[in-house]
């Protein structure tokens, strides 16, 4: 009798040290800053690596999320969001700040080759383009795509994937190629059939397609071109091809949320990653941005192209209200 | 007519009957007493077909019915607690079988066994409705409308209030007699079984102890076992009972 | 009789407000949520909702896959089920059974949407078997599968427990009336299982239609109600009173289906006693059975066993050399073992908690005269109504802005509440039918009510206890729905990380990830399961 007694103490006790340890957890993490992101692993590899090596070990988090998802929570928290510093498509920033003005000024000497803003520094670049699996391409007896529009036919139905432009970033990247050269009606077109022959394959993910394409799940995918650069120097049966219909680009910047004046970290941190850890994002990433900075020939892609106007979260609605009406 | 003939039964190494060899007259009440674990309701078990026995034979009007399955048999029994099909109403469970038969039996008969049974106001009740001696009652209807050549009884009485029991016994007695059914009870009481039965069988540790009426059982006791299970339980009742009354009323 | 005493009411206070703060309010205050446009109450929400063709699309896709998996599940547990109970296969075949159909209880339903596409997916090691894929792994096929494998377990054990308990000399009465086969069965145990059956029918239904996990792994473009819920919440574009008005669409079927439940009772029957009887030998029946059910547990087995293969291959499916590396990166990775620490810290706290929780509830209801002690079953019925999802989803809006938002407490809460109900009436049927005596005995001792609760009715639960930790460990182990839109950066459980990973497809993180929880819940569950059997031992010897 006595010992269950006790062993019901010890339950009780044991329960009470564990609640007091997640108190002391939370207390603990308090200091840290957190970092909300849409950026994929590759880069968020090597803000951390950054980080790390400039004494900031233990004093973040990173949260990744995707673009829409990260979109959807700055727009509908505001300043009350958890993070303290944002990595975002610039676009996104750039709406956010004019809705709901949640970010501080971290203007500084650094010199953005594309004018830039007070609350945001580009931090990587993306560049869109179509890549291949050699093998299943062969195995499957398909002629190597020069096109987007050439992945719309029938011989690769279940065969292609592509990021949902409903989702990530990457996948307006498409959608701006196709409608840039194909105009309202046919990109309309183009792009219905795309969908029908992705079926399942449509990710929400940037990085989806490279993925897939590397398992052989599909013979053929639209994605970031240093994803595919990448994977063939790792000798997969990758290869990379710049659609003429054009390699468009993307920008991610980082910000600070305003927290009424308990920013100096979180400004120190993003700092960090907008010039300590450029060198490494833009090896990866290799688009420049900032003055003075160079890439190598192999990652200038062949038909490099522009929106004609600025990027803005309503542009980027309409874009996907078209994509909606193509997937019907 | 019932012939058991040097009827043995045993698992593996270990002898649950030994040798029974007994025979039952038609229209007979037999009882099957003995302490738990005695073998007795595996002896039920075997004449009813459920279980095989290791040794012997089954002979039943002259037929060797040892090899025959359960159905075969034709044999019946009504279980301790009646087993009852619950989703159904007194009437229904009483005409269960009616409908696996070939022979289809009239309207009338059927009453004719519920009257018997002082069923009728009873009939549409759900089965968590009755009493305990309305379902024993069911139950036994549920047997006798499938006409069985024997009805088995397994300890009839035991779920049974005090005042029914008696009332019950009478109306076995009288079943046996109306339809001249032979009738085998399992009991472990041996008041129940000397006063129901026209001959017991009892049997200790696998063996026949004695088989004969109870006048046999209580005058002419074979062996010590009886003497001492048996007959001074009644003994000790008996002495109850006249310490109560007094002498005179015995 | 035992009266009321301050204790008691001291004890149920706290749980009352438990409950008040932690279901029925944040409930209501949703429900208000979805009838209210800025400042103005209407029910503008609602038309909109269900003029929205994705709404009504998604909501007929949730009932329709929902459906056919329920009707598929359902037919499956039934039959192995009888197997188990009404047939003379082998009991290790049995046994097999027994246990092989319940191992995906111990995984995130998450994981099965990942296990199916590396199973039948076009690399899928199926495919590779076969050659080509036996069909589209992604969204209708891909959700009936999970959903099977989801819900198999927890039907297969209902039916199991309620054939358990049937009269099987039914059976021998049915053979010695003449019943052909078909009359046979359907009187011995159709017909005393018709209500179980349809209970797990409409258990699976529900199950299935408030899932996330699965339709968020494999859904493919298939939109079901609970990614549309995620959708409305955490898409481009958040929609908060759609997402109000969508969980209380998706209570709908719940709340129908616990009222269909409740009528379904009435078809169930109690046997007073459970009459064993020697099941007749039938060879061919046994053989099909075995076969039956040795396919199904290969079935199993073959698609959970990608999870084993895909992490411990150098290059799936290039390279199948054996490597230990990707378990490696994953324990070298800081923020992996981190989110395994937070789940492992929130599924103690909530089996430790739970357990008092739901032991305090069920002796307060089932062993004290208390006032108001229905409302504990009350709790229990509206608990096992709502789904995980929309009871995270109401604790968003209520404890918004609240300091609670975003703390592991909030999470265990929220665990506690949404897995109230099994614990709770595990605990009460153990409570019941103990000896109503033994408290005024214990006071007639002069033994205080809650010495009396220390000293007899502890000790005498034990084994119950360690079953009802075991079950709040697991479920809080494995959910998804519950607290997908409760966890944050520092609290990310491992069931929530695997989201996260599915975004970079990197599914070998999320395999190792998901045998880590594995492990876990399988030491965990033997461990609570080799403490009963003891416990149980030890009784046996000591009588």
């Amino acid at each position: 009798m006595k010992k269950s007694t006790f062993k019901m103490l010890g339950t009780v006790s044991a329960a009470a040290i564990v609640l007091a340890a997640c108190g002391g957890a939370e207390a603990d993490s308090k200091e840290q800053v957190i970092i909300y992101s849409n950026a994929d692993d590759e880069a968020i590899e090597v803000m951390e690596t950054t980080l790390d090596d400039k004494g900031y070990k233990g004093k973040y988090l990173i949260q990744s999320f995707g673009t829409s998802e990260l979109g959807g929570k700055m727009m509908a928290e505001g300043t009350d969001i958890e993070a303290d510093v944002v990595t975002m498509a610039s676009y996104f920033i750039e709406s956010a700040q004019t809705s709901k003005s949640m970010f501080v000024d971290i203007s500084s000497d650094l010199k953005p080759l594309d004018g830039g803003v007070t609350y945001a520094l580009p931090i990587l670049g993306n560049v869109g383009s179509v890549f291949i699996n050699t093998e299943v391409l062969q195995q499957k007896g398909l002629p190597v795509p020069k096109t987007i529009k050439d992945l719309t036919d029938p011989g690769y139905k279940e065969l292609v994937s592509f990021p949902n432009i409903m989702d990530s970033s990457t996948g307006w990247l498409l959608v701006q190629a196709v409608i840039k050269e194909y105009g309202e009606q046919e990109g309309q077109k183009v792009l219905a059939d795309l969908i029908k022959n992705a079926g399942p394959h449509i990710e929400s993910s940037g990085s989806g397609p490279i993925k897939k394409v590397k398992t052989g799940e599909v013979a053929a995918g639209f994605g970031l071109r240093i994803q595919a650069i990448d994977a063939k120097n790792e000798g997969l049966p990758i290869d990379y091809i710049d659609p003429t219909e054009g390699n468009f680009t993307l920008t991610e910047s980082v910000a600070v949320v305003d927290k009424e004046g308990d920013e100096a970290l979180a400004k120190e941190i993003a700092k960090v990653i907008a010039t300590e850890a450029r060198e490494g994002l833009l090896e990866q990433y290799p688009v420049a941005l900032y003055q003075g900075e160079q890439v190598k020939d192999e990652h200038v892609p062949a038909y490099l192209k522009k929106w004609d106007t600025t990027l803005t979260v309503d542009l980027l609605e309409k874009h996907q209200a078209f994509f909606k009406e193509a997937q019907r | 007519m019932l012939e058991l003939k040097n009827i043995s039964k045993s698992y593996k190494n270990k002898k649950v009957l030994v040798d029974i060899n007994i025979t039952i007259e038609s229209g007979e009440i037999i009882s099957l007493l003995g302490p738990s674990g005695c073998g007795k309701t595996t002896l039920l078990n075997i004449i009813l077909g459920l279980a095989g026995q290791t040794a012997g034979q089954l002979i039943y009007n002259g037929q060797d019915i040892s090899k025959k399955s359960m159905q075969e048999r034709g044999f019946n029994i009504v279980f301790q607690d009646f087993a009852l099909f619950p989703h159904l109403n007194a009437y229904d469970n009483i005409v269960y079988g009616l409908k696996n038969k070939n022979k289809q039996m009239s309207k009338e008969e059927v009453q004719e066994y519920i009257d018997f049974l002082e069923l009728t106001p009873h009939l549409h009740k759900k089965i968590h409705e009755l009493s305990g001696g309305q379902k024993q009652r069911v139950s036994i209807a549920r047997t006798l409308v499938m006409q069985p050549k024997i009805l088995l009884l397994d300890e009839p009485l035991s779920a049974l209030d005090g005042v029914i029991k008696e009332s019950i016994k009478e109306r076995i007695k009288s079943i046996a007699h109306e339809f001249k059914l032979t009738t085998i009870i399992v009991t472990h009481d041996p008041e129940e079984a000397l006063t129901l039965s026209d001959k017991v069988l009892i049997i200790n540790e696998g063996e026949v102890a004695q088989f004969g009426t109870p006048q046999e059982i209580v005058t002419a006791p074979k062996n010590q076992f009886i003497e001492d299970f048996i007959l001074r339980q009644l003994q000790i009742k008996r002495h109850n009972i006249y310490q109560l009354f007094g002498e005179t009323y015995a | 009789m035992l009266k009321t005493n301050k204790m008691m009411k001291l004890i149920f206070l706290p749980i009352l407000l438990f409950f008040l703060f932690f279901l029925i309010v944040p409930l209501l205050y949703m429900f208000w949520q979805s009838f209210k446009i800025g400042n103005v109450v209407t029910i503008q929400n609602y038309i909109d909702a269900l003029n929205n063709i994705e709404i009504r699309e998604a909501f007929f896709n949730s009932f329709k896959v929902s459906f056919i998996a329920s009707v598929v599940t359902t037919v499956l547990a039934f039959l192995l089920a009888y197997a188990v109970h009404f047939t003379t296969m082998h009991r290790h075949t049995k046994k097999l059974v027994q246990i092989g159909i319940t191992l995906p209880m111990l995984l995130p339903t998450i994981t099965y949407g990942f296990v199916l596409i590396y199973t039948f997916g076009n690399q899928g090691v199926l495919t590779k078997l076969v050659g080509q894929p036996l069909f589209s792994i992604y969204g209708y096929n891909g959700l009936v599968i999970g959903y099977v494998l989801y819900t198999l377990p927890v039907a297969f054990i209902l039916m199991q427990n309620s054939m358990q308990y049937i009269d099987k000399r039914f059976l021998l009465v049915s053979m010695l009336m003449h019943d052909g086969s078909s009359r046979r069965f359907y009187h011995t145990v159709f017909r005393p299982m018709l209500g179980t059956i349809g209970g797990a029918f409409i258990l699976t239904f529900i199950l299935s239609f408030t899932d996330f996990g699965i339709p968020a792994s494999v859904g493919g473009n298939y939109r079901v109600i609970a990614t549309e819920l995620y959708q409305a919440m955490l898409g481009s574009i958040v929609h908060f009173e759609r997402g109000a008005v969508i969980s209380v669409l998706m209570l709908v079927p719940a709340v129908l289906g616990v009222v269909m439940l409740t009528i379904l009772e009435r078809f169930n029957f109690q046997y007073k006693q459970v009459g064993q009887s020697d099941l007749v030998q039938h060879r061919l029946r046994d053989v099909l059975f075995t076969a039956y059910s040795i396919m199904c547990v290969s079935v199993v087995f073959i698609i959970f066993s990608t999870m084993f293969i895909v992490p411990f291959t150098k290059g799936y499916p290039y390279d199948f050399s054996f490597t230990l590396e990707h378990v490696q990166n994953v324990l070298a990775e800081k923020d992996l073992t981190k989110v395994y620490v937070n789940s492992l810290i929130v599924a103690i706290v909530t089996a430790v908690l739970g357990v008092v929780i739901t032991f305090m509830s069920a002796l307060l209801n089932a062993r004290t005269p208390l006032r108001g002690r229905k409302s504990l079953d009350i709790a229990s019925m509206i608990t096992n109504t709502v789904p995980g999802m929309v009871l995270g989803l109401s604790y968003l809006f209520f404890f918004n802005g609240s300091s609670l938002k975003g703390t592991f407490l909030i999470i265990i809460a929220c665990n506690i509440v949404h897995f109230f109900t099994t614990p709770y009436l595990m605990a009460k049927n153990s409570l019941q039918k103990m000896d109503p005596t033994w408290e005024v005995t214990a006071e007639l001792l002069k033994d205080s009510w809650l010495k009396t609760v220390v000293r007899i009715i502890l000790p005498n639960i034990k084994t119950t206890i360690y079953q009802m930790f075991s079950y709040y460990f697991l479920n809080a182990m494995v959910t998804v729905s519950g607290v997908i839109f409760l966890v944050s950066t520092k609290t990310m459980l491992v069931s929530t990380r695997i989201k996260e990973l599915q975004h970079f497809a990197k599914y070998t993180d999320i395999f190792v990830l998901s045998i880590f929880i594995l492990c876990t819940n399988l030491i965990v569950k033997l461990g609570c399961d080799y403490m009963t059997a003891h416990k149980e031992k030890v009784e046996e010897i000591s009588k």
